[in-house]
This record gives C-alpha cells, sequence and structure tokens, in this order.
C-alpha cells in the first residue's frame, strides 16, 4: 500500500476547509432530520468549548492529546507508514509516566522530566516493535500495531492493579501526588480553574521540533523519500529499513508523550479497560491536517473543541453529543475522497473563466 | 482435558463464526484488490441495522424476526461498503484512510440514530437464536459432542457460505477474474474482464459479511447493540492475513482466535488453567498472531495489486 | 505552506464560531433565576461507565429522578460522560451547572473524587453521590453542606437472594459473577454467601459454593465473556449464578435463557434493580429467581423531594439498608414458592430487627 499525497499546500488547505463545511453541513442535516434545530445546537456546541475562560482551558487541554497523537500518526504517514496504534502507545506511555510519578518522591523539576522521558520511552519501545517487523519482516504495520494495542491493553489491565491499585478502586491506579503532575497553579488559576496544564506546551514544542525535523534536517528529507518512493530512496542509497524503524520510533514517541499529557496531565491516575479513542482520533488530526505538523496542530484544536462543547449542546438541547464525532467521521470521509472535491473545486474556477 | 474441551468447544465456535465471515468478506474485498480496513465499521453497522430490525419486529413475528434481522444487517452492510467502493473504486482514494473514515462514520452515526431511537444509545433485543443438537449427528463418538451439539443455526448458514465461497473462488469464471482484478488488474482488463465492476462486487460481499458476522454477535451472545464489535473487525483483518488470504486458511485462524480467547475467558472458573497468570492467556493470541505474521512474512501470498488505485490507461 | 493551511483553518474556525454566535438563542447560563429558589429546580445526573438503560445503577438513579421530576413538574435531564477519568466527569458537572441543571445526582463509586472537588466549585450546586462519600487525592472524606452520600447494604441485598436462592434450590450448586472488584459488587457476593450458609445451617439446605465458581470478570462490559463464564458454570453443574456485573451479567443471562429454552434447569439471580423482565423467555417464564436490589431509585427520588421541601440533608452520609426498606429481594416473584417467600420475610424482619448481622467485611469468605 503507497500512501499518496497530493502536493501543493494551497490545495490541501481548501480540501480541508471544504470538509470541514461538507462535515459541519452533513451534521446540520443529521440535526433537522432528527427533529431539531440545527443552529441552535451548532451554537450550543460552540459555547460549550468557548463561551468562559475555563471552557477554553478545557477546550485546549482536550486538544492537547489529540495534537500529539496527530503528530504521530501523520510524522508516520510522511514515511508511508500508517500508525493506527497510537491508542497502544499512548496507553504504555501513560503508564510509565504514571508509574514513575508514583514511585519516586522527587521534587517536581526533577520528576516531571522522568517522567516525560519515560512517557516517551514507552510509547516509542511500543512502537519499535511493529517498525522492525516492517523493516525486517515486512510485515504490515495495520495488522501489528492493532495487535500491540490490545497487547498493551492487556498488560496495563493487569499490571495498574497489581502495582499500583488504588485505594478503593481495582479499575484505576492511585492518584498521583501534586509534585507528579502537569497541573501547575499558575496555569489552573489563569483559566479559571480548568484543568488545561503544561502538556499543552509539550505539545506545542513537539509541533515546533518535528516540523524542523522533517523541513530542515536530513533525517527528514531521508524520512519523506521513503515515504515517497521507497525503491527510488534505496536507490539513491537511503537506508530504507533504518528509517522506517526510526520513523515508527519518533512516531511512538510522540504519542506516548501524548498518554502522559492524558493521564498524568488531564487526569491524575490511569484507568484500566480502556483503549484511548484519542489515538484513532490521530488519524483523523493528521488527515485533516493534511499530514503537516501545523496542519495537525489546528485539526486537533478543532476536533477538541468540538469533543469539548458536545456536553453542554447535550445539556441545553436534545442533540444527542454523538453528532460531534459524526461530523469529525465526515469530515474524514470527505477528506479522503478529496479528489472529489478537487474536481468541484475545478469545475467552479472553469466556470468562471467561461463567463 | 478431553472434559474442558467439549465443555468449551460450542462456545469458542460461537466466537469464532462473526470473525470467520467477517473475515471471508475482507478476503474477497482483497482478493478482487480493495484493502478494507472498514471491516469493523461494517460489522458496527450490520449489528444496527439487525438490531433496528429485530427489535422492531419481534413483537410482530416472534420466530421469522432473527431471519429478517439478518438480511437486514446484510443489506445494510452493502449499503454502507459502496462509501468505501465508491471512494476507492471510482476516486482512487487512498484505501486505508477511506476504510478508517468508514470506521469511525459506522460508530459514530449509528449510537447517534440509535440515542435518537431508543434514548440510551444501545438497542437490545428480545431474545436471539436458540442452541440445537442436531439429531443423529450430535450421537456420533467424538465429533458428536464436538460438532454437533449447542450449535446456532447462524454456525451452519456460515460454514455454507464459506465452502460456496471457496467453490466460487478457485472452481468458478467469476473468481478465476476476481482473482485476477487482485493479482494483474491490466491484464485482466486487456482480457475483457470489468476491473470496476468485479471490484464494486467484492467490496460489496465484504459489506455483507461483515455486516452478516455483526448480527452473529447479536444473535447468538450479546444480545444488544452497543455501538462497538470490540476489536472483531480488527482481529478478523489480522485473520485474513494470518490465513494467508485463503478461506481454509482463515477457517483455522479464527477458530484459533476463538478457541484461544475462550480458554482466556473461562481460565478463571477452571482449576486447570488457574496457576497460569490471566494477563499470558489474554495477550496469548495478539502474541502468536505477531510471530505467524512474521514466519508467514517469507511466503506471503497478499494479492499483488491489493491497495492499488487501477486506472485503465496505466501500465 | 503551513501559515496558508492554519490560516484557512482558523478562519474555518472563527466563522463557523460567529455564524454559531449569530443563531444563539437566549443566554443558558447565568439566568440563574431558575435554581435560586428551592421550589423550582433542574435536576441533572452524570451516568458512570455504561448507559442509562444498563438494568442497574444508571437506570435505577435516572427511574427515580425521573419519576421526582414529573411528580414536581421539574426538568430533568442525564449526560453520559465520553471518558471515565476526573476531568471528564467533572466537565459533565459543569455542563450541567452552566445549563441550569444544579442539583446533580451521580451513581457510582467513581465520582468520589470528582465531587469532593465539585462541592467547593459549585457551591450553590447541591449534589448527591451514590455508593460512596466525596474523598481527596489522600482518601480523605469532607462531605459539605451541599452534598449527601449514600450509601446501601449490598451485604443485607445479597444475604436475603442468597437465602432466597437456597430455599429455593435446597441442593446443589451455586455461582457468583461479578463486574469489577469493587466494594458495592463485593459487598454482594460476601453477603450472598453468609445467606448461602445461614439457609444451610437453619433450614437445613444443602447448597455449595466452590472456590473456582466464584469470579470477578474483571469488566462491566464484556458480554462475550459473561455468557462464557457462565455456560462453563452451568456445564459444571451449577444450578443458580449469581450475577452482579452489568453488561456481563447481560452475557449470563442470555446464556441462561437459551437454556431454558432448550429445557435445561438455569437460573441467575439478578442484581440492583427487579431483573425478572430482562430474563424472560416463552412468553412470561423468566430464568431469574430472584434479584437482590438495591432501591436506588428512591433514594434518589427521596433526595429530590428532600430538596423540594427544603429538607435537603446536605453535609450527611446516608446508609439505606433493611431498616428503612432500602434494600431487599422483590415482593413478587413467580420463581419463589409461597413457602420459600415466606420464610424469607421472616429473615428479612431478623436482619431489620438486628437478630441477623451480616458482616460486611470478607472474613473467611471465598474472593
Amino acid at each position: 500500500m503507497k500512501l499518496q499525497f497530493k502536493k501543493g499546500s494551497a490545495k490541501s488547505a481548501v480540501v480541508a476547509f471544504l470538509a470541514i463545511i461538507f462535515g459541519l453541513l452533513a451534521g446540520a442535516l443529521l440535526i433537522a432530520v432528527t427533529g431539531s434545530d440545527p443552529f441552535t445546537g451548532y451554537a450550543y456546541l460552540f459555547k460549550g468549548g468557548l463561551m468562559s475562560t475555563e471552557r477554553i482551558g478545557d477546550t485546549l487541554a482536550t486538544s492537547t492529546p489529540l495534537i500529539l497523537s496527530g503528530l504521530s500518526v501523520a510524522f508516520a504517514f510522511k514515511t508511508g507508514l500508517f500508525n493506527i496504534g497510537a491508542s497502544g502507545q499512548m496507553l504504555m506511555g501513560g503508564f510509565c509516566a504514571t508509574a514513575v510519578g508514583l514511585t519516586l518522591p522527587l521534587p517536581f523539576i526533577i520528576l516531571l522530566p522522568l517522567e516525560i522521558l519515560a512517557a516517551i520511552m514507552g510509547g516509542a519501545i511500543w512502537a519499535v516493535v511493529p517498525g522492525f517487523m516492517k523493516a525486517r519482516f515486512n510485515v504490515h504495520e495495520v495488522v501489528s500495531t492493532i495487535m500491540m494495542n490490545w497487547i498493551s491493553y492487556w498488560i496495563i489491565y493487569y499490571a495498574v492493579p497489581a502495582y499500583f491499585k488504588g485505594q478503593f478502586l481495582e479499575t484505576e491506579s492511585r492518584a498521583i501526588p501534586d509534585a507528579a503532575s502537569m497541573k501547575v497553579n499558575w496555569l489552573t488559576h489563569l483559566f479559571d480553574g480548568s484543568f488545561v496544564n503544561l502538556g499543552l506546551f509539550l505539545a506545542i514544542v513537539a509541533v515546533i521540533i518535528i516540523a524542523f525535523i522533517l523541513n530542515r534536517t536530513v533525517m527528514g528529507y531521508e524520512l519523506k523519500a521513503v515515504g515517497y518512493n521507497r525503491f527510488a530512496a534505496e536507490y539513491a542509497g537511503i537506508n530504507v529499513n533504518r528509517n522506517i524503524v526510526l520513523s515508527m520510533m519518533i512516531a511512538g514517541a510522540l504519542a506516548g508523550l501524548g498518554g502522559a499529557t492524558m493521564y498524568i496531565g488531564n487526569a491524575s491516575n490511569i484507568q484500566i479497560g480502556i483503549l484511548p479513542s484519542q489515538g484513532f482520533d490521530g488519524i483523523a488530526v493528521a488527515l485533516l491536517g493534511a499530514n503537516s505538523p501545523l496542519g495537525s496542530m489546528f485539526a486537533a484544536l478543532f476536533f477538541g473543541l468540538l469533543y469539548s462543547g458536545k456536553g453542554f449542546m447535550n445539556a441545553m438541547i436534545q442533540i444527542p453529543p454523538e453528532i460531534a464525532d459524526t461530523i469529525i467521521a465526515t469530515i474524514i470521509y470527505f477528506a479522503a475522497t478529496s479528489v472529489l472535491i478537487e474536481r468541484l473545486v475545478n469545475m467552479l474556477r472553469f466556470r468562471k473563466r467561461g463567463q | 482435558m478431553w472434559t474442558i474441551l467439549v465443555q468449551i468447544f460450542p462456545y469458542a465456535i460461537a466466537f469464532t463464526i462473526p470473525l470467520l465471515i467477517t473475515a471471508l468478506g475482507g478476503l474477497f474485498s482483497e482478493r478482487s484488490g480493495v484493502v478494507n480496513i472498514g471491516l469493523e465499521g461494517l460489522m458496527v453497522v450490520g449489528s444496527f441495522g439487525g438490531a433496528l430490525a429485530i427489535a422492531k419486529l419481534q413483537p410482530v413475528f416472534p420466530n421469522g424476526a432473527v431471519w429478517i434481522g439478518i438480511g437486514v444487517a446484510m443489506l445494510t452492510g452493502i449499503v454502507f461498503s459502496l462509501l468505501h467502493a465508491f471512494a476507492s473504486i471510482n476516486l482512487n482514494a487512498n484505501q486505508v484512510i477511506s476504510g478508517t473514515a468508514i470506521n469511525m462514520l459506522a460508530g459514530a452515526l449509528t449510537v447517534f440514530l440509535a440515542r435518537n431511537i431508543t434514548g440510551s444509545g444501545n438497542i437490545r433485543i428480545g431474545s436471539g437464536l436458540p442452541r440445537i443438537d442436531i439429531p443423529i449427528l450430535s450421537s456420533l463418538p467424538i465429533v458428536g459432542k464436538l460438532f454437533f451439539t449447542q450449535t446456532y443455526a447462524s454456525t451452519w448458514l456460515v460454514l455454507v457460505i464459506l465452502a460456496i465461497s471457496w467453490y466460487v473462488l478457485y472452481k468458478t469464471a467469476f473468481g478465476l477474474r476476481l482473482r485476477a482484478c487482485g493479482e494483474h488488474p491490466h491484464a485482466a482488463d486487456s482480457a475483457g474482464v470489468n476491473v470496476f465492476w468485479v471490484r464494486y462486487i467484492a467490496v460489496m460481499l465484504s459489506g455483507a459479511f461483515a455486516g452478516l458476522g455483526g448480527v452473529v454477535i447479536l444473535i447468538t451472545y450479546s444480545g444488544e447493540f452497543t455501538g462497538s464489535v470490540s476489536g472483531l473487525g480488527f482481529l478478523a483483518l489480522a485473520a485474513l492475513i494470518f490465513g494467508q488470504w485463503k478461506p481454509l486458511g482463515i477457517l483455522g485462524a479464527t477458530f484459533f482466535f476463538g478457541f484461544a480467547s475462550t480458554i482466556a475467558n473461562v481460565s478463571q472458573v477452571m482449576p486447570a488453567l488457574a496457576s497460569i497468570p490471566s494477563v499470558i492467556l489474554k495477550v496469548f493470541p495478539y502474541v502468536v498472531t505477531l510471530i505467524a505474521l512474521i514466519v508467514f512474512s517469507k511466503s506471503s501470498q497478499a494479492p499483488r495489486a491489493a491497495g492499488e488505485p487501477f486506472e485503465h490507461g496505466k501500465r | 505552506m503551513f501559515k496558508k493551511v492554519s490560516a484557512v483553518l482558523l478562519a474555518t474556525m472563527m466563522t463557523v464560531t460567529l455564524l454559531a454566535g449569530c443563531g444563539s438563542t437566549p443566554s443558558p447560563a447565568g439566568s440563574g433565576g431558575t435554581a435560586a429558589t428551592a421550589a423550582k429546580f433542574k435536576v441533572g445526573m452524570v451516568t458512570d461507565s455504561g448507559t442509562i438503560d444498563d438494568k442497574s445503577f444508571n437506570q435505577g438513579t435516572w427511574e427515580g429522578v425521573q419519576k421526582a421530576g414529573k411528580e414536581f413538574g421539574l426538568e430533568t435531564k442525564y449526560l453520559k460522560p465520553t471518558g471515565t477519568t476526573e476531568a471528564d466527569y467533572l466537565k459533565e458537572i459543569g455542563n450541567l451547572y452552566d445549563a441550569g441543571y444544579k442539583f446533580i445526582v451521580t451513581p457510582g463509586f467513581k465520582f468520589s473524587t470528582t465531587i469532593f472537588q465539585a462541592q467547593d466549585k459549585y457551591q450553590d450546586g447541591k449534589f448527591v453521590i451514590i455508593d460512596a462519600s466525596p474523598a481527596g487525592k489522600d482518601g480523605k472524606e469532607s462531605i459539605k453542606p451541599n452534598t449527601v452520600a449514600i450509601f446501601f447494604a449490598e451485604q443485607e441485598s445479597g444475604f436475603v437472594a442468597g437465602v432466597a436462592t437456597a430455599l429455593q434450590l435446597k441442593e446443589g450448586d451455586v455461582g457468583f459473577i461479578g463486574g469489577m472488584e469493587i466494594p458495592p459488587v463485593q459487598h454482594y457476593n460476601w453477603g450472598f454467601q453468609q445467606g448461602i450458609k445461614y439457609a444451610n445451617d437453619n433450614f437445613s439446605t444443602k447448597i455449595n459454593i466452590k472456590p473456582e465458581n466464584v469470579v470477578y470478570q474483571g469488566t462491566f462490559s464484556d458480554v462475550a465473556a459473561g455468557q462464557q463464564l457462565a455456560a462453563h458454570m452451568f456445564d459444571s453443574g451449577v444450578k443458580a449464578v449469581f450475577a452482579a456485573a452489568g453488561g456481563v451479567g447481560v452475557g449470563a443471562i442470555n446464556e441462561a435463557k437459551a437454556r431454558a429454552k432448550a429445557g435445561k434447569q438455569a437460573w441467575i439471580v439478578g442484581v440492583d434493580v427487579d431483573q425478572f423482565k430482562d430474563g424472560v423467555y416463552d412468553g412470561s417464564k423468566s430464568i431469574i429467581l430472584t434479584s437482590a436490589m438495591k432501591k436506588i431509585d428512591i433514594a434518589a427520588y427521596d433526595m429530590i423531594k428532600a430538596e423540594k421541601e427544603g429538607k435537603f440533608p446536605g453535609g450527611k452520609s446516608m446508609i439505606f439498608n433493611s431498616k428503612n426498606n432500602g434494600i431487599g429481594i422483590p415482593d413478587k416473584n413467580p420463581n419463589l414458592s409461597a413457602d420459600v417467600t415466606t420464610k424469607v420475610a421472616d429473615v428479612f424482619k431478623k436482619i431489620q430487627s438486628g437478630d441477623i448481622k451480616v458482616s460486611p467485611d470478607k472474613g473467611s469468605l471465598i474472593k
């Protein structure tokens, strides 16, 4: 399977824009069909994400893991790899970070970097396995990363109650101490008690670093070359296998960091029995963001806004909150069938010229 | 050990069947050259369509409702698979992404609709299929106990479909054409095969079979639509590769999954297995799949043109 | 390249927001008024994992809320959180609060730390937490004047169901399938075992529970596993399974129904609410032998009624047990004989009077 993406960023921006519009239109249609008023619905949806400082903070915090999982998927895409295992990598990264936070009684300033390191390593190791299998044995990464998802799911399912059991609950770990949390007082106060945390800045730093790697380094050039044409890259003397493993490793590290922002940032413990859906949403984020780091960031913010506002919409009006997920899925379908949108754009252009 | 085997065999088979039929659907799609990772979503829509039909019809036709539900589920699967067919065959879109969109859309849209219908997002059916012992055959030694007791009618339906599929794939002209489309679409095209049409049929078959897989879960053990099939669609995809894109291969692969996960589930109540840590039993099927993928990688039978869009002029 | 993409995306977001702003109707939050007077208030509920029709505590709570809403003419609303972290729960509480639903009921153990924060954050809100009391990260409990914590004596409910099961079946094996290993589920299990033992000692029944037939499946949602576990127990000679396990219990019920339809004996003891209807097959027969209930609906209803009458018992922790009829088995179930029903009623009275003490601890019991 070769992943082909159209060159030309203006085009992909227009496609993304139109896909969003179509997605929102489809959502409006659904709302109307089910007997509610789409305008009121959307008003509440966006108000829910933006109407107060605290809600803006919550929206940013909701977007944070999405930025990182989106970045993870986008990065692997650049090397022609489909990382559907971001969920498992997030879970592993989050677990490693929580484990460090619960085990080492260190001050915040030392503990946080250690937790981040643990998260990055956890995610990276979890992605290196499929990366290696792809490079060495040509095992398709879609299947191997899904298997890795379930393996991490069950390992954490048993490891958390065995080693980090909560005070009362078997289903989650103990809460991490304040010194181990990414939540910091000044940020919480700045956003009126929101759960926004340092994870947001980590995500932004990651966006910048990844953009730099992809666009300004030899490594980034090689990774993209492998993604563009594996055989040509090999002919040009690039070590394809090494680059595949490296790409998965970095993608996993990003997802692992995303897991940390979820479990020791937005939340304060890790839960068992759930593969974080944010990992799968990363695919949507990367796709809408046209696989560019900055594009992914804005796509994640947009999806975060929808996710953040849907509960309030549901509280105000009789529209099931799953409308947000439906809108996102529709946007992705339109983005996937971008050819259609491109044809539409071309048609409109021709008409203009003709007149 | 024998008693344990006899006891869990019927449940292992019950768990295998939805995987088997879904993987078989995936087989048709991929052998024709269209990668379909939307199987999970197609199972979900099948389960939704089936649950809705059964829940609405059961008060009126207590006996026929389940079978109508099976039909509706397959139809829903076909309709939804057209989205994938359109994107990947007409528009040459990236098939993996289109499949992902199908998965996302199925999970969100069905729950959205179910929330509007039932208020909770779940649809519960009154009752599913009864389990029956096959007369005469069930009293045979050994096999009688393993294969012919406590079976569901849907199990036999799926096995018949499997047999027909094998025949169609290897013994008919259509099967030959379909496989040709997945290996050398341009050669097939020059030989006068309508690649577009064959691929459309194949993707629709995958929709129908995955929809059937989804509804089988509903009428055999779950009894309730919940908006998810907990990753079985992806497992079916793995079984397809594990089974090397061959009907009998996927029969073996899915049965392995069914058996291994049933053992993991009931190990808690089996003194003989209680000494093995549960985590090992739970990850066992996944680890074995990874190892199997490595072992088979040397002799991979993957359809050569799977995932490649087909364009007339391209040589 | 990035600039353009981001600019366009940003523009979209802004356009959409503006559009949304234009279409807005009267401002929902801040219009206060509604909750200021005690007579007219809106009641909200946040569900725990699982859906509103889980045949268990979500459904029970919601039924109580709806009943009160209808009776007192109050608006009601439930929200289902997207995840199960504290942040997810707090977000939904905030959504309800901002939408004017300031009386909020939260069923489930997992809300403990959430309500601990919410009771301080929304001081003019009222909170009812079921199965737990608000506790901080350090485990210290603190119930503020705007919160009530409600507990149930599940062990007593399990005990009564255990006695009923033993009396009805007289001899043979029984089993227990729990969801996650959390206190309410454990209490049911331990109470059930004590009830069986009591019946064996006092009514000379011969009911046996083998250690391997007492399991916690580990989730409240794995229907397939529930079916397989129940099937295995039935195959190994178990006559009745007490399933305190949400969706896992649904699997067990399906299995029992399939067996009963084939003419075999298979009983399930239901949990939390009267599950008789869920076990119906062949018209009017049901495989639900009895149900170990805790009357969450009544608890939720009572709290709303108290608020309506200005008697909200804020700051308190309340226990619903046999004494206030907060637990028990359904009055009627055709699967229990008249004799059994009478005997069980006697036992229930003895629990009420304190003659029989049911321990909420594991002691020497299985798991």
